[in-house]
């Protein structure tokens, strides 16, 4: 692999852990806060 | 104060309260990140130059030592918000030191995974057990058992005690971490920001600087988020709890009386 393949599969790793990562937490945070009533998840 | 549990799907919300963990301020900020994010890709990936020895290499730098920096910031608030909690039980705390332990966890990977792609090209390896990697190795391994007390079946004060305890302990790893290139010998270089006279200069070290602060004002985004998840289980875990104990004292109830009829 080339130096560049090096940095485009740490960017590409990087990328794609972060934005996972961020797709599972608001997923979650959709799910549970239907579980919630209103005035529990009023948030600033 | 009770909360309500409501069924799932019913989402039986009145229209100023969100159904996502998501506000304006997230929002807001959620858009600066994401602009900060796309020029530092710019500036890493094409505005700055190669390195002399390195080449292309260089410019995992960009993206290594900022998820390093992460790591630290996640693991110190999860070390402060542990002593908080163990100073004043405060359940915000507790729910902060566990909502950064995760990004923490998470931005360590990326710091050896990262590391790990620059290495090969660099000392032609992949890993070498310096006291560098080794130490990073160990700090993400604590965590990941952090994460795991976290999830013990106790009572919620117990588990949040134990981890606090871990969680502090775990945090005495992260000065070793990033004093091992000094106190010992180690194919990692040294720090390149933390002296007067850096070893990069001009744009490449402003794209380090800016892409650590990219990076900090993600975690942040990501902190609001994680913490909202956290407290909203919480609730769900506290709900589902009340819930419980009225049904047994119903049941308990309902055989008591049975009993005193039978009597009668």
């Amino acid at each position: 692999m080339t130096n560049f393949g090096f940095v485009a599969a740490s960017y590409l790793v990087t990328v794609g852990a972060v934005v996972g990562y961020v797709v599972h937490i608001l997923r979650a945070g959709r799910r549970v806060s239907q579980q919630v009533a209103p005035e529990q998840r009023r948030w600033m | 104060m009770t909360t309500t549990l409501r069924p799932p799907g019913n989402l039986g919300q009145s229209p100023s309260a969100p159904s996502t963990t998501g506000s304006r301020g997230t929002r807001m900020l959620g858009a600066v990140v994401l602009a900060g994010l796309a020029l530092l890709a710019w500036l890493a990936l094409i505005a700055t130059p190669e390195e002399q020895n390195m080449g292309d290499a260089v410019r995992i730098i960009y993206i290594h030592v900022p998820a390093a920096m992460v790591a630290y910031i996640s693991f110190g608030v999860t070390a402060l918000g542990s002593a908080m909690f163990l100073w004043r039980r405060s359940r915000f705390w507790d729910l902060a030191a566990a909502a950064s332990a995760e990004i923490g966890v998470l931005f360590t990977a990326l710091t050896l995974l990262t590391g790990s792609l620059w290495g090969r090209p660099t000392w032609g390896v992949y890993w070498v057990w310096d006291a560098r990697l080794t130490s990073t190795l160990l700090l993400l391994l604590l965590f990941l058992g952090y994460l795991a007390v976290r999830r013990l079946d106790a009572e919620p004060n117990v588990r949040s005690k134990r981890a606090a305890i871990v969680g502090l302990v775990a945090f005495v790893d992260v000065p070793l971490v990033h004093y091992s290139v000094d106190w010992w010998r180690s194919l990692h270089q040294p720090a390149s920001l933390s002296k007067l006279d850096p070893d990069l200069d001009g744009l490449m070290l402003f794209t380090l600087v800016y892409g650590i602060a990219a990076f900090a004002a993600l975690y942040a985004w990501m902190l609001m988020h994680r913490f909202r998840l956290e407290y909203l289980r919480e609730q769900v875990g506290d709900a589902g709890m009340a819930q419980a104990l009225s049904e047994r004292r119903a049941e308990a109830y309902g055989a008591t009386s049975t009993q005193e009829q039978t009597r009668s």
